[in-house]
Parts: C-alpha cells; structure tokens; sequence
C-alpha cells in the first residue's frame, strides 16, 4: 500500500514536469529532419536532368556545325549539284567507283644522255594536262565511260594516264612489251625528281603540329566556404575540343562539432575510430570538435567550345577531379579525470582517386592571346569517402588563360 | 478571426510534417519540445543527455508520424515515441552495463509524505544519481506506468530483474531523500 503511495506521489510530481529547452536545439536538428519531395527530387534528379539537357544541347550543336561543313564543302566541290539542292531543298550525293591507271614507259640507254630535269618537267606538265582533263570530264557527268582511250605514244612522252570503268578489259591498258625487273630498277633512277625535291615533299607531309596550347590558372569557390586554386594546362585536339589537365589545392571551410555523437550524425562515420591515431590513449569525453580538410588534387577534363559571338563562346565541360592526397588537420578538446587537454593532430586520409565526376556550363571572353572562363560547375560525388558523402554540390569555377602562340 | 482548436492545429501541424515541410517540424518542435524534454530527463543522467534523447526522439517522430493514424490521440504516441527513444538511447550507450538479478528485495519503512515536502527537481537530481540501469525501470514502471512484462520486453530481462532492480531502486532513492530531509531539517 505504502509503494503504492510512494509510486503515486512521485508520479503526481512529474506529471507536469516541462523544463526549458535551449534555444539552439532546434538548429541542430533540423538539419538531420527529413526534407520535402522537392528537395529530395532536386538532389536525385538535378544531375541527370543537367545531363540530359547538355547532351541536348551538344547534339543540336554539332549536327548543326556538321551540316553546315558539309554543305560548305559540297558547294565547293559540287557547285551544280547543290544549286540543283537549293532550288528543290532536297541533297542528292552520287558515288562512282573509277579505277585511275597509270602506265609508266621507261626510256632505253639511248635516251638516258637527256637532260632529266627538262623530262621531269614534261612529264610532270602532261600528268597535270591530264588529271585537269579527268576533273573537267567528272564534271560533265561523264563518269563510267572511257574517258581516254587514244594515247599518244611518242618517244618524247614517257608517261600516261588512262582512266577506265571498272567493266573495261583491264589487259588492254598493260604495257605491251614489259620491262624486266632488273632493267626497271636501272632505269627509272635517272626519270625519279632530284632528291632534295623528294625530301621536301616528305618532311612538308610529316612536319609534327604541336596542338593549340595555352596555360592558365584555376580558382573554384563553393557555397559552403571552400576554395581551390592552381594551375591549369588545355590543348586542341580539333577547333573548339581541347582536354584540360592541371594541379589544384582545395581546402574546405572548418567544420565544427560540438561532440562525437554530433560528427557521427553529420557524417555517418564514427569519429573515435576515424581519428583514433590522433587522439589520446584514455580520456572520459571529447567535445569541441574542429576539422579542416585540404587536399591536392588533379582536374580532368573534356572541354568543348561553341562561338555565341565576336569574342565569346559557350564552354562545356566534363570531367573529374581525382583526389591525390588528403590532410585533415583536427583540433579536440578531451576530458580525463575532469582534467581538460587540447589536442591538434594531421590526419592523412586514404586516397580516394577516382570519386566523382564534373559536369560544368560557361561562358568564356577572349582577347588577344588571353581568355577568361567563368563556369558553374556541378561535382557529383558517386563513392563515398572518408571526408565527402555521395552526392552532388555546385561550385563557381573561374580560370585565366595565356596562349602561347 | 477566429481562433483554431488546439486538436485542428495539431492535426494541421502533423499534416505538414507528413509532407515533410520544415515549417511544420519546427512548429511541432515549439509546442512539443519541452514536453519532450520532461519525458527524456527521468531516463538521462544529465541535461545534455536529455537533449541527446529529446532529439533522437523528434527524428523518430518526423520519420515515422506517416504511420501516426488520425483518429488517436497524438499527444500519446508521441510520448510512446519519446520514451522507445530514449530506451533506444540507453541501449546504444549503456549496453555494457548488466542487470543484476538480487536475491533479495530490500524493505524498509519509509514516509511518503516527505515527498511533498521536495521539489521535482530536487526529485530528478536524485533519479539522475541512480545508476543508469536502475533509473530506466524506476521511470519506465513509477513514472511512465509501464508494467514489468513491458519493461522486460523493452530491456530484453527478465521480469523477475526487472522486479528486483525497481526495488533496489527504490530503497536507494528512499533513502537519498530521507537524508536529504533531515539534513534540511538541521539547517
């Protein structure tokens, strides 16, 4: 009866009982509350969306410079052609197959006392007489039949050219008489263009183009506080598609907890075994968690370039930023014994490398040899790591270019 | 303009956190929070565990209120929410400590009247000087009226332990406020 009592008035005390909260509680937590549909969607389906439009966009481009080229090109080659297409606004492209036979008569010892040079010279004259004829034939659509079937044999004309359809009797266009290989071989030396002329010809053909270059520096900024700066390097492969690679050193703004339990709910990760090479050996509590992260990392990327204007052009860019090294430097206050002890300790975190992909759209102004890009850029980060959850964050991204020639 | 029933805003408030508006949730934080509070104290051992408690409870609350069913009362499954939370809480950071199963329940007299004579927080300082094991059954059976087969379920013991643990509790609370009656009484 008596615990009856003792249960009953103690129940009675606490009935009522509603003490203060703290004021920033709530700060606390709604930042692990659940959000709205919309924020959900935003954060599942902003990449993809992004994505699917740039790709959109990239597509209409290109086909449409594509066709443009094409078009060009045809009203070059083929003018009565495409004056036939703009007058119907249909294209009407035709493809023969034409065999190009070249006979080659070599001179015998009697003439090998010529001067070479004036042979050379005639040779080459009538070889261009000649294609010049095909070209003017082709043109008058009179492709697939015998273009040239009389030739003119002298002693005088060491070369010719014929041009017949593929149903022609081949055999008819062979040298009647022909050259032993050995003869070959001694003979047609002397009809061969000086070699200083040859060699011209082969290093104006294999000449190495060193790629549009320019160098540059990289600043990036997000909206949580973190900056990267570096240098960056970007080379043309064609016109308006370049690949960028460079070196940049991000640092992200320090993050405080003000316990383990807060660090662990922020991040999913369990901050005693995360840091526990750090921290000290025995100690009753941790509090006033402080955390600065700083890594170096290696930009990659695809950019591709659209003129929008004189001096400005749209600029896309995809890519990724691989992690190659992380420091994190950690400042605890610990409790052992009700004796308070401040630690600071670097962390080096795992390398991450491959983690996350880079989607960006800007605009770039370019004067004279110098070029400035400002591109907002969206960084999905696919695989977590120690210090980045999945998920993706926009970041401002401003780069300064030089070219170098 | 007329003024809303507290029933008809709660329902409106519990109708927004369903959609997840954050509106919603901190209004439900302002009128439920200290409440909360009260509930998580009994079974922390301090202020700052309380808070720990009150807002695992509240994630709880916004996470599961679509399965809350209208036609209830709300005010009770938020206490029950508030509650499993902070036995949750217990589980998770005192799991080392074991339930001692005592042989013997201790009896003593005491006067129940001395109680009046205390403040509740006199009372909760002296619940919060209970080890962590004793205070969940004290609260869970004399505070929160659950009945040792629950507390059993809840602690995964036994109801004999859960028996034996109310009772020790009790003597040792009984005797923490007799002492602190007569020390008063000195004064």
């Amino acid at each position: 009866m008596s615990e009856d009592l003792f249960n009953k008035k103690i129940k009675e005390k606490f009935k009522d009982y509603m003490p203060p909260v703290r004021d920033d509680v709530w700060d606390k937590l709604k930042k692990n509350t659940p959000k709205p549909v919309f924020w959900t969607w935003w954060h599942q389906y902003a990449l993809p969306l992004y994505a699917l439009l740039s790709t959109g966009a990239i597509v209409f481009l290109l086909s449409k410079n594509y066709f443009t080229q094409e078009k060009e090109q045809l009203a070059e080659n083929q003018p009565s052609v495409v004056a036939t297409a703009n007058r119907d606004s249909i294209f009407i492209y035709k493809k023969d197959t034409v065999y190009i036979e070249k006979i080659t008569y070599i001179t015998t010892g009697k003439d090998r006392n010529h001067d070479e040079t004036a042979n050379w010279k005639k040779m080459y004259l009538t070889v261009n007489e000649k294609f010049q004829r095909i070209e003017n034939q082709i043109n008058s659509n009179t492709v697939g039949k015998t273009l040239t079937n009389e030739t003119e044999k002298s002693e005088n004309q060491p070369s010719e050219i014929k041009i017949a359809s593929s149903d022609q009797n081949l055999a008819e266009t062979q040298p009647k008489e022909p050259v032993k290989e050995e003869e070959f071989k001694e003979l047609i030396l002397p009809d061969a263009p000086p070699k200083s002329r040859q060699d011209s010809i082969i290093n104006q053909k294999k000449k190495f183009q060193w790629p549009y270059t320019r160098f540059g520096i990289a600043q990036e900024f997000d909206l949580k506080g973190g900056q990267s700066i570096g240098a960056m390097i970007e080379m043309f492969l064609f016109k308006n598609l370049s690949v960028g690679l460079g070196g940049l050193v991000t640092r992200y703004k320090e993050v405080e907890y003000e316990n383990p339990r807060d660090f662990n709910l922020s991040t999913g990760k369990v901050f005693e075994t995360l840091f526990a090479g750090g921290l000290p050996a025995s100690y009753d509590q941790i509090s006033d968690i402080k955390i600065k992260t700083t890594f170096f990392e290696l930009p990659v990327g695809v950019n591709l370039y659209f003129p929008l204007h004189k001096n400005l052009k749209l600029k896309m860019h995809y890519g990724s930023h691989f992690d190659i090294k992380t420091f994190q430097s950690v400042k605890v206050e610990t409790y052992k014994d009700e004796e308070e002890t401040y630690t600071v300790f670097q962390n080096q975190r795992e390398k991450s490398g491959f983690h996350n992909l880079v989607f960006g759209t800007g605009i770039q102004y370019e004067k004279n040899r110098f070029a400035l890009q400002i591109t907002p850029t969206y960084i999905y980060n696919f695989k977590e790591v120690d210090y980045l959850k999945t998920g993706g964050k926009f970041r401002l991204n401003t780069q300064l270019y030089y070219r170098i020639k | 303009m007329k003024k809303k029933s507290p029933q008809k805003e709660i329902s409106e408030i519990v109708a927004g956190c369903k959609a997840n508006s954050q509106s919603a949730q901190r209004k439900l934080f302002e009128i439920f929070s200290r409440k909360a509070m009260g509930i998580c104290s009994k079974y922390a051992a301090s202020e700052y565990e309380a808070e720990e408690m009150m807002m695992d409870g509240f994630l709880k609350v916004y996470k599961n209120i679509g399965q809350y069913n209208d036609q209830y009362d709300f005010g009770g499954w938020f206490h029950r929410i508030m509650v499993n939370a902070s036995i949750d809480y217990f589980r998770k950071h005192h799991s080392r400590l074991e339930f001692v199963e005592i042989k013997v329940a201790e009896t003593s007299a005491f006067d129940d009247s001395k109680i009046d004579l205390l403040s509740v927080e006199e009372i909760l300082e002296f619940v919060r000087k209970l080890s962590p094991v004793y205070r969940a059954v004290f609260s869970l059976h004399v505070i929160d009226g659950y009945n040792f087969k629950e507390i059993g379920e809840m602690l995964h013991i036994a109801e004999s332990a859960v028996r034996s643990n109310l009772s020790k509790a009790k003597h040792r609370l009984q005797g923490w406020i007799e002492e602190y009656i007569s020390q008063q009484e000195k004064i």
